[in-house]
């Protein structure tokens, strides 16, 4: 009897699932949008983003990380008092990575790893557009692609320092193709 | 009389606090107007009520509900930002109107399908935010964890993220080949491909543009769309400077273009000054007027459109009689500098005017060049034929000056503007004409007379950096 319920339950779900996958969704929508008249080849209708590796067997796990963005803001508007600690944020290990959490595409993780990359670009920018010196900001700059941690990081203080050759600024032409 | 005077306190305080969170429940509300459009547009969310309010709470609309709303407003008022831009900026992508981030998304989103309570969806996986499937165009699913602790903006990001996929071939994932993601489907190849990712790091950048955004929220926005440019392509950007020049004549026809090929842009009248501008609010020409009563202009990089500019010291360039006494303008550290008989101005970006005496040294002209050490000096030209090197403290956002620089050959004439062009310096002269420039060690001196004949009154360099062009 037990066994019949369960039998039902997973029955029900199962059935939803499909039902709202096959669901196809072009009924009252085509009008308005024309790219909906663009006929899409047949092995191309598949799942963006379903996951075969993601499923309800894990749990979420935030990993903790010593820094928080508004700390780091406020280092960066005392600078250089806090000089040594913008280093350490900068060359920090990405959180996920040093604790051995994967990260998969489109979830909140991908989303709180990037927020925490964030934080570490903010001091990588704070390195060198707070410095007047041009020597002390390839000083920093230097010691951040030898002791990053974070191999993003390594590749944004590159391309810093090569624009930065040339006599420009890497993160301000890159805001402005971006964005303007 | 204690009593009435506590009453009145009372009432007081009371009408206080009550205005004070009436104010706070504006901020966090969406005008009616606006919730109306929302729920006509797309389907699955709705106002709950038959009733029109003025404006919607969190309570009206139920906490989950409420955030769709708020995230779609902000698509709204990203829509609203006025920033000049050019019609064929590097940004445009081939199906974004960037003036128009809200008509990107409603004509590609019909429907958001909100997590139904008791129904577990697959799709959702661990953590997933949203998804949309091909056969479902138009629907955007939303999964328990996109209403997680995020914010307006994050959440921004990723609604427009998932409406790219609807373009095209869906613009599907690669592999990415390293980085945090290595192994997983989480890149773009190419950002040249104008995929899901490219525009979720353009709508970073443009929100941090957004007045809405607090300073703190602009710099971790920026921040993202970096971190995201080297994280989520397997080709990594790179910015592509594309460099032109504007020469405009006495009567104010302007030309634009490579040494080698210039072609007529347009006419801006007499003019004073035209200075090229690169700020944080976009890419534009200001030009000073040759009479001494006309308001300074801001022209489009297509020079088609003219806006009425205010500079950032337009109370002293009204007050202090700097029209009279008006030589040059361009720009330092995004914000402009101006040159007159008497005084270099600039505020720096502090907000507030600054200004270097220079009434004794008689100043010619504001130019830029690159050093040998490669940093971009902003010089003060005086007649003297010396160099006075001024500059923004990115500290203190203080008017600062440096030493004298001595140039030769050039000194009876004086250098008007200075501008590189693919390795080759040209110095526009007091005489109109343009010369080729060497620059050695301290000295600057006339080499060449350059292809660029004729009597010009301005020469300007326009550096177009891109990401999006190959």
């Amino acid at each position: 009897m037990k066994s019949n319920y369960l039998f039902i339950i997973a029955f029900i779900i199962t059935v939803t699932a499909i039902v709202r996958y096959k669901a196809n969704d072009f009924s009252d929508s085509t009008k308005d949008n024309p790219n909906y008249n663009q006929k899409l080849p047949r092995d191309s209708i598949k799942r963006d983003n379903i996951k075969t590796d993601v499923f309800l067997d894990k749990t979420s796990q935030t990993p903790s990380y010593q820094y928080n963005s508004e700390q780091v803001y406020e280092w960066i508007q005392s600078y250089p008092n806090d000089k040594d600690k913008l280093l350490e944020v900068a060359i920090s290990e990405d959180p996920y990575a040093a604790q051995g959490i994967e990260v998969n595409p489109h979830t909140s993780d991908q989303i709180n790893q990037e927020k925490f990359g964030a934080m570490r670009v903010m001091a990588l920018q704070a390195l060198y557009d707070n410095e007047n010196n041009k020597e002390d900001k390839i000083k920093n700059l230097n010691y951040i692609i030898e002791n990053a941690k974070d191999p993003v990081i390594v590749s944004i203080a590159e391309s810093i320092m090569k624009s930065s050759e040339s006599g420009r600024d890497y993160v301000e032409d890159f805001l402005e193709a971006a964005g303007k | 009389m204690g009593g009435c005077l506590r009453g009145l306190i009372f009432l007081l305080l009371i009408t206080f606090s009550t205005a004070a969170l009436a104010n706070d429940r504006d901020t966090n509300c969406i005008k009616g107007e606006v919730a109306r459009k929302i729920s006509i547009n797309f389907r699955g969310i709705s106002l709950n009520s038959t009733e029109a309010l003025e404006e919607y709470c969190e309570d009206d609309l139920g906490s989950n509900q409420f955030k769709v709303f708020k995230v779609i407003e902000r698509i709204k008022q990203a829509t609203k930002l006025n920033i000049p831009r050019r019609s064929e900026d590097a940004l445009s992508l081939s199906h974004i109107d960037e003036h128009n981030w809200w008509h990107y998304f409603e004509t590609r989103i019909r429907k958001i399908e909100m997590p139904r309570q008791g129904l577990i969806d697959f799709s959702c996986g661990t953590n997933i935010m949203a998804y949309v499937t091909r056969p479902q165009r138009g629907t955007v699913f939303l999964c328990p964890h996109f209403f997680s602790n995020f914010t307006v903006n994050d959440l921004v990001s990723t609604l427009i993220h998932e409406a790219r996929h609807f373009d095209d071939d869906g613009h599907r994932h690669a592999l990415c080949n390293d980085g945090v993601h290595k192994g997983k489907p989480a890149c773009d190849e190419d950002i040249h491909d104008r995929g899901s990712y490219a525009v979720g790091l353009q709508v970073l950048v443009r929100l941090a543009q957004d007045p809405e955004n607090s300073t703190f929220e602009k710099y971790e926005l920026e921040a993202r769309a970096l971190y995201k440019a080297h994280t989520n392509f397997n080709i990594k950007p790179n910015v592509k400077i594309t460099e032109s020049l504007i020469l405009a004549d006495n009567e104010g026809s302007v030309f634009h273009g490579t040494p080698d090929n210039l072609s007529y842009r347009g006419n801006i009248g007499q003019h004073k000054a035209l200075a090229y501008t690169r700020t944080t609010l976009g890419n534009s020409f200001t030009v000073i007027p040759e009479n001494n009563y006309d308001e300074s202009i801001r022209l489009l990089p297509d020079f088609s459109t003219e806006i009425s500019y205010k500079l950032n010291m337009q109370k002293a360039y009204e007050t202090e009689g700097i029209h009279q006494h008006f030589l040059d303008i361009d720009f330092l550290s995004g914000t402009p500098a101006i040159l007159t008989k008497y005084e270099v101005i600039s505020n720096c970006r502090s907000g507030d005017i600054q200004s270097i005496d220079v009434s004794d040294l008689s100043p010619v002209s504001l130019i830029n060049y690159n050093t040998e050490e490669g940093s971009v000096n902003k010089s003060v030209v005086l007649k003297d034929g010396n160099l006075l090197d001024v500059s923004c403290n990115n500290k203190t956002l203080e008017l600062e000056y440096s030493s004298y620089r001595l140039h030769e050959s050039i000194t009876n004439f004086g250098i008007k503007d200075l501008v590189s062009q693919n390795d080759v310096l040209y110095g526009l002269l007091g005489n109109g004409k343009i010369v080729e420039i060497a620059v050695q060690g301290n000295i600057i001196h006339a080499i060449n007379n350059s292809t660029l004949d004729g009597i010009w009154k301005s020469l300007t360099k326009v550096e177009r950096p891109s990401i999006f062009e190959k």
